[in-house]
């Protein structure tokens, strides 16, 4: 049978390429000899998603080529994912939205994606979301992590009344994370809005969040 | 000592005169001057004219911008825009939300819809103002862009990057008819009095598209777009652009608007003597950075690109916030008037 890396390989340039159906074929493939679905997981899939990631913080792909990439991976890793034994994602909850008045849905998009893909549970509270309601899910869901994506200046007001809401009400061990143009054009916004911390992009911010809840 | 137009017109054609043109991109300042709210502000023509007026008598710049935003445009697509105090308004929601309503998506001509109205009205009086002596700025979304904000930024991506049945289907339908709009907006506001129009185009710049991408989607409609507009103009990559640097040129504008991350001497010296290269002041630092902080970074960029002409200082982006205090328009100001200089050397 072909080894881990060889096929991380292959997957990677499939990737790369933006090319679907090399994907789809080769993992269909692999699960159709018998791989261990745990192995293309780990060693095959998510591999290359972290080369991606390194590739996005020195600037050298671009939104259109994650967001493809992003949905690719996702098809290949729920196709995986269902011949496993079924597990809950086992690194906690996040709740995500934009703050209210903010209807930029790609980044908060391609940060959920990212962080299912690393196993967390994702509450995805949609665009223009109210503070409370961020709060009140985070503490129903029993949330480690809110996360804010943020591509005005205007609205994202809304980030420092969650931190408010927060503190007021005892659960400030709750994390605060934000994103968006806006942090990666003045990273210290993030500390004007009372945010425990931000990342200029979807990759870092499963980074940043394991960070901080002291996950691997 | 020149008018600010003199001073735009030396170099667009490559020339240092007295200085570099100065232009802080203020579409919510004059609100302040006015002291009414931004809604009030952006939906009257007099109110946006008089505002602009204000702010170049109180900083000196070089420039006038009768459109008070850019999300108006959608307002010809039946959408609504819901205000905000500190900021552009947002979008209500979308003109549609499956690719195959773009075949009865109708789209208004811009002269029945109240605040384009509004908006040219300000061009106008800002040409009875200063025709001949302030450069007078129109502005819009690009087509390439606009079909982000009629059926929202993802459905665009995936239609582009994810759908190539649909998008043999429907892409030559939105691009058409984002076009055609674009083209009319900005020619009705020429025809009201702008010098020149600035195209958005933040979806086609290299933070959205790959090099191949903007070359096969992209730069065919820019190009078209351009040369049906009856005026000059200025292509604004919202993002960045340094990327495709060695491409502009083709483009027909005669301006670009580069981001914070373009390297300005090295987009200055792909486009020198061909395209002027406007930017990059980083605007949302604006709001944070001490006016000797400005300073520094004003030097810098005109230390990059002012030499030979073919540039004018500007923030990077579509506007300088609202919250950006004056005492830091000002720095920027005085910063590019000191370090914008050319010595007295007419080339
Ligand atoms: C494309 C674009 C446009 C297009 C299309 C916009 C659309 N459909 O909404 C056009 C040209 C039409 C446009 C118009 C305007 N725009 Co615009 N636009 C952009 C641009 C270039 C890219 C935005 C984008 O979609 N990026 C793609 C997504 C995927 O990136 P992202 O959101 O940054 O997400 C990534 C990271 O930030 C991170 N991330 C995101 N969320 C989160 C969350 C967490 C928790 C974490 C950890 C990480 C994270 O991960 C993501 C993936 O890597 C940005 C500038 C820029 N360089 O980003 C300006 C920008 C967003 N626009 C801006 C402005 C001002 C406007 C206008 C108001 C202009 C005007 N005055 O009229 C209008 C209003 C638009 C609207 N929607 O209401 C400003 C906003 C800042 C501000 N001043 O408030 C920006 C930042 C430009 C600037 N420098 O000023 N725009």
């Amino acid at each position: 049978m072909v080894q881990a890396n060889e096929l991380g390989e292959r997957f990677l340039q499939h990737l790369e390429k933006l090319d679907r159906n090399a994907a789809d074929e080769m993992i269909s493939a692999c699960l159709r000899e018998g791989y261990d679905p745990e192995v293309l997981l780990k060693d095959v899939i998510i591999p290359s998603i972290d080369v991606i990631a390194n590739k996005q913080q020195n600037r050298e792909v671009v939104v259109a080529q994650i967001y493809v990439m992003a949905k690719i991976a996702e098809n290949e890793i729920n196709k995986v994912l269902i011949e496993m034994p079924i597990k809950p994602r086992t690194k906690g909850t996040i709740i995500l939205g934009t703050p209210m008045g903010d209807y930029h849905g790609l980044g908060k998009k391609l940060v959920a994606t990212f962080l299912r893909l690393a196993d967390y549970e994702v509450m995805d509270l949609g665009l223009s979301v109210n503070h409370f309601d961020f709060v009140n899910m985070a503490i129903a869901f029993n949330a480690q992590v809110i996360c804010v994506s943020a591509l005005l200046l205007h609205t994202a007001l809304g980030i420092t009344q969650i931190r408010k809401e927060l503190d007021a009400r005892g659960y400030d061990h709750i994390k605060l994370v934000v994103g968006g143009a806006l942090f990666n054009f003045n990273p210290a916004l993030k500390d004007k809005y009372g945010a425990d911390a931000m990342a200029p992009n979807a990759l870092d911010a499963v980074r940043v969040i394991k960070e901080l809840t002291g996950g691997d | 000592m020149p008018t600010p137009l003199e001073r735009l017109m030396t170099t667009l054609s490559h020339q240092e005169g007295d200085r570099i043109p100065i232009f802080p991109v203020m579409l919510q300042h004059g609100a302040k001057e006015l002291g009414v709210s931004l809604e009030e502000y952006f939906t009257n023509g007099e109110m946006l004219a008089e505002g602009q007026t204000r702010l170049i008598e109180k900083y000196e710049h070089d420039a006038v911008i009768g459109v008070p935003h850019v999300v108006e445009d959608l307002l010809a697509f039946g959408q609504k825009l819901v205000y905000f105090p500190n900021g552009a308004p947002v979008l209500g929601g979308m003109a549609i939300s499956r690719y195959h309503q773009i075949d009865s998506l109708e789209v208004k001509d811009p002269t029945e819809v109240p605040e384009l109205r509004e908006t040219l009205r300000a061009i106008e009086l800002l040409a009875k103002r200063f025709k001949g002596t302030v450069p007078i700025f129109g502005a819009g979304i690009a087509p390439f862009s606009l079909p982000s904000m009629f059926i929202g930024t993802e459905k665009w991506l995936q239609l582009l990057f994810d759908e190539p049945d649909l998008r043999e289907q429907y892409i030559t339908r939105f691009l058409e008819l984002s076009m055609d709009f674009c083209v009319n907006w900005m020619n009705l506001q020429i025809e009201a009095g702008a010098d020149a129009v600035v195209i958005a185009d933040g979806m086609a710049s290299a933070t959205i598209l790959l090099r191949e991408q903007f070359q096969a989607w992209a730069m065919p409609l820019i190009k078209i777009t351009i040369s049906r507009i009856n005026g000059p103009v200025v292509y604004e990559g919202v993002g960045s652009l340094g990327q495709f640097a060695d491409l502009l040129p083709e483009l027909g504008a005669v301006a670009v608007i580069l981001d914070r991350h373009d390297d300005m001497a090295q987009c200055k010296r792909a486009l020198q003597g061909k395209v002027t290269v406007v930017g990059n002041i980083n605007n949302i630092a604006l709001i944070d950075w001490t006016p000797e902080r400005i300073e520094q970074e004003v030097k810098a960029v005109c230390d990059a690109a002012k030499h030979g002409g073919g540039f004018v200082l500007a923030n990077q982006g579509p506007e300088i916030p609202y919250d950006v205090p004056d005492e830091n328009i000002r720095a920027f100001v005085e910063a590019g008037k000191k370090w914008g200089r050319h010595n007295g050397a007419v080339v």
